[in-house]
């Protein structure tokens, strides 16, 4: 038993003035990365179904039929219409635009990503 | 100090050298078994709950890594190396999810060593609140690395978001420990006789 670290920590303050430094430090660095985690292009559309995966350009604008929902690429955003599954969660996810964010269908096992195919660079910002 | 044959090895553990005492002494082994008994029950309890925050299933506030804190402050870092470790390999054991040993080993060994570092190095000028809101920043960030490398999936969007989780988390689970330890009475920790 550490006798000493006990009495000390009973004897220490619940929050110091290095603290309050070293948390303002973290969240300048998570404002940061949030920053530049939006900065990342977000080019590429993924859509995985379990027949495969296919890559599109989120600048060209079309819309792609798929067994069982249409996915809609338009003006850099993306949505998708006509799902013929029960709950229509993916519908209701609405239109996304930024990397990292996703539509997905779980009844028939078809996700839609914004970029998240492996071929975005480690470097934030790039 | 001699060579580390398993002869020696054996007598390390279980003979401390300048005191001639036992490194396992039974007093040693029963407060490891209490501290990892406390960590495996508050991670699954945790676990049975439901998330704090609905849209993120996977998110908890960490419960379980309360444990570790306390044998770092109240029986040093080998036993808090030990609570911990032994805490993610029985908790995976119990819950079946032995493939999420990849993700909590290197995160929980990395997360360790550096709130053991900064204990060693900070305490008193930062707070155990603040030991514990870094690591559980670096535990959330090297598993976001992790799950990473072996999804193969980039995921360093989500890297922001983590970040803030382990602040909150942390931050929490922290005061909780430093209370614990606090407001617990000195006679919880040992008699005149024991304390040593």
């Amino acid at each position: 038993m550490n006798f000493e670290n006990v009495k000390k920590v009973k004897r220490s303050k619940p929050f110091t003035v290095v603290d309050a430094v070293i948390v303002a430090v973290l969240i300048a660095a998570i404002a940061v990365a949030f920053w530049a985690t939006t900065r990342i292009p977000s080019d590429v559309v993924t859509i995985t179904t379990p027949d495969g995966k296919y890559e599109y350009d989120i600048n060209i604008d079309r819309a792609i039929e798929l067994e069982h929902l249409t996915v809609h690429i338009q003006n850099g955003a993306v949505w998708v219409e006509g799902a013929d599954c029960g709950d229509k969660t993916c519908e209701r996810t609405g239109r996304i635009n930024r990397a990292g964010q996703s539509i997905v269908c779980l009844p028939n096992g078809i996700s839609v990503v914004i970029g998240g195919s492996g071929d975005l660079q480690w470097e934030l910002g790039r | 100090m001699g060579a580390w044959t398993v002869n020696s090895i054996t007598r390390r553990l279980y003979e401390d050298d300048h005191r001639g005492k036992k490194a396992f002494d039974t007093r040693r082994m029963a407060r490891l078994a209490l501290l990892i008994a406390i960590a495996l029950v508050t991670s699954l309890i945790e676990s049975a709950l439901p998330s704090p925050i609905l849209l993120a299933p996977g998110a908890k506030l960490g419960l379980g890594n309360i444990a570790p804190l306390i044998a770092l402050i109240i029986a040093g870092a080998a036993d808090a190396f030990i609570v911990m470790l032994l805490k993610c390999l029985l908790s995976a054991l119990i819950t079946g999810g032995l493939s999420g040993l990849m993700y909590s080993l290197p995160s929980g060994i990395i997360s360790l060593a550096v709130e053991i570092l900064l204990f060693a190095l900070l305490f008193d000028r930062v707070s155990i609140a603040l030991i514990s809101l870094v690591g559980a920043v670096v535990f959330n960030v090297v598993q976001l690395f992790a799950a990473c490398l072996i999804t193969g999936v980039n995921l360093i969007v989500l890297l922001p978001w983590l970040m803030l989780a382990g602040v909150v988390a942390g931050g929490f689970t922290g005061l909780l420990a430093y209370y614990i330890v606090k407001k617990l009475p000195y006679s919880v920790y040992g008699t005149e006789r024991t304390r040593r």
